[in-house]
């Protein structure tokens, strides 16, 4: 394999690794809040996000994977399931936020936009388990991802510059061939 | 592939940012409020099983609280009172229904997804709407 490709997978693990150890964390806290049972902060966003910054689009989907996955082993096929929805549609929305050469948006925007897709797709997956009554949550989920989402997205504007130079500096130390 | 060193710089916040804030925000108000007005003193519970409605109980009718169980793989017992309904009891393992404690509002709504079951309270139904 050539060492490019090497780094390439080499760091969409670690940002995976890092992922895992969020949400491990995330569900060792107290409930955050108390008025929706279950809504956790989305702290493992942090790291898909910085991953589509600096790796591109297909490691960040790897990394929602791997995080559906993880949810499935620790919490049955429903959080499988819910997990993968909401991390498949968040990225995808990041992304076409992210993308464009010139983006009107900033950090904060794409964390916000982040969380309240996340939050959306799980409702939705929620509307096809249990019906209609799910989507009681949805103002209140909104509300809770404009929170959570603004964490998460000055987290990510903090992270990217200095592991961008450091990213950068590895592929400059990594051999062709 | 990868574009550590051409990568484009992302401001932290942006005006776009702010708009975007304010308009979930604005969809959340409005989903809430609509809620609210819709909310009259006379209540409905309606208890979904796999997305089916299976009881649909007037509250205003109950003289005494009733508990009302909704069998399956995972059981769960709703109590409905008068002002409002609660999820007492639920066999899965996380309990997240019960948490919710008990709902007084129209819209409000407590949702076990292990089991399947939703409990929801609906505004008085037997006006839709008045035409003048």
């Amino acid at each position: 394999m050539e060492n490019k490709k090497l780094l390439l997978l080499t760091q969409t693990a670690m940002l995976a690794a890092c992922a895992l150890v969020l949400s491990a964390v995330e569900a060792m806290m107290p409930e955050l809040i108390p008025i929706i049972p279950g809504a956790k902060a989305g702290f493992s966003n942090i790291a898909v996000m910085v991953s589509m910054q600096l790796l591109g689009f297909v490691p960040s989907v790897c990394i929602c994977i791997v995080k559906a996955m993880f949810a499935g082993v620790t919490r049955g096929v429903t959080a499988l399931v819910m997990s993968l929805c909401g991390g498949l549609l968040s990225t995808v929305i990041m992304y076409l936020l992210i993308m464009p050469k010139k983006t009107p948006f900033g950090y904060l925007g794409v964390g916000v936009a982040g969380a309240a897709s996340h939050n959306t797709a799980q409702l939705c997956v929620a509307y096809l388990i249990a019906g209609k009554a799910v989507f009681a949550y949805l103002p209140l989920l909104l509300i809770i991802s404009v929170v959570t989402g603004s964490i998460t997205g000055t987290a990510m504007g903090l992270l990217v510059p200095p592991l961008q130079k450091a990213f950068f500096a590895m592929s400059k130390k990594t051999p062709d061939t | 592939m990868t574009h550590y060193g051409s990568c484009k710089k992302i401001k932290p916040v942006r005006i776009c940012d702010i708009i975007l804030i304010i308009l979930i925000c604005a969809v959340a108000a409005t989903l809430i409020l609509n809620n609210i007005t819709n909310s009259e003193n006379a209540l409905t519970a309606l208890i979904y099983k796999d997305n089916k409605l299976v009881q649909r109980v007037d509250l205003s009718m109950l003289t005494e609280p009733k508990e009302i169980k909704i069998d399956g793989d995972i059981c769960v017992t709703v109590l409905l009172e008068s002002d409002g309904a609660t999820v007492i009891h639920s066999d899965c393992s996380d309990r997240l229904c019960e948490k919710q404690g008990k709902l007084t509002y129209a819209g409000a709504a407590a949702v076990c997804l292990p089991a399947g079951v939703a409990v929801e309270l609906e505004g008085s139904s037997e006006i839709d709407a008045v035409v003048r």
